[in-house]
């Protein structure tokens, strides 16, 4: 009885339910050679205060959600992380993309700025 | 109606057999749905998100920590030893698709220039991890 508690607590303590799973994030934007897509993408640059950046212009989230979602199903978006964006943030950003069914990718700020 | 009293139990401890039943379930259940598994070789909190595809919980990753150290195959190394331990990574493991963990509070701009070492060192099938928010 005594060895069985004790095995249920290693097991317990011992495992952990943590689980990675893959973001369903496009890595192939980074890559020197842009994929041959017929649509332009729209790049979005993040900035550490959360502001998003379209050609410059500034944007809030919902309107961005809007001008991708009336541009159609599987609208490609490049999502451009700024100075000092932590992965969290990015990762809400691209959360809050996925939404509108966007094909999402990853951008370097040196190619597209 | 009266009911014969049950023939009394001789054997001691018997009645502790309902206990040990439960916390045998519960061993199980705690065997099955916990991978028991190596410490990885940084501390690597991950980012949460909601909109996870599906789970893989293969152990070939490449580990991004919070201060922009890198582990790759439980080696810790600095970012300017990437390209090389990648190729050496693509020449052992050809084909495989390597996942890449980066801490919540990593660098983002730092993983798209890792993500960027990668694909030119010739590692191109790479999945980036977060793990659920709930």
């Amino acid at each position: 009885m005594d060895v069985v508690f004790i095995l249920l607590f290693f097991f317990m303590l011992a495992s952990h339910h943590l689980e990675w799973r893959a973001l369903p994030v496009e890595l192939s934007a980074v890559s020197a050679t842009p994929a041959p897509t017929s649509a332009r993408p729209l790049v979005v640059v993040m900035l550490a205060d959360g502001a998003l950046r379209v050609a410059g212009a500034a944007v809030s989230r919902e309107a961005l959600i809007e001008r991708i979602v009336g541009s159609g199903q599987g609208a490609p978006v490049v999502v451009v992380p700024g100075r000092s964006v932590t992965m969290q943030e990015l990762i809400d950003l691209v959360d809050a993309l996925r939404i509108t069914g966007a094909h999402i990718s990853l951008g370097n700020p040196e190619r597209t700025s | 109606m009266k009911l014969p009293r049950p023939a009394s139990r001789s054997v001691r401890g018997d009645e502790m057999l309902p206990l040990i039943n439960v916390v045998f379930l519960l061993m199980m259940f705690f065997m099955l749905v916990g991978a028991v598994s190596a410490p990885e070789a940084l501390d690597v909190q991950p980012a949460r998100s909601s909109r996870l595809s599906t789970a893989d919980n293969d152990r070939r990753s490449l580990l991004v920590s919070a201060d922009g150290q890198l582990a790759l195959g439980g080696e810790i190394f600095s970012p300017a030893e990437l390209a090389e331990q990648a190729a050496s990574w693509r020449a052992q493991h050809p084909g495989e698709t390597l996942q890449v963990k980066a801490d919540a509070a990593a660098d983002a701009q730092g993983l798209v220039a890792i993500l960027g070492v990668l694909r030119a060192a010739g590692v191109d099938r790479v999945r980036l991890l977060a793990a659920d928010a709930h």
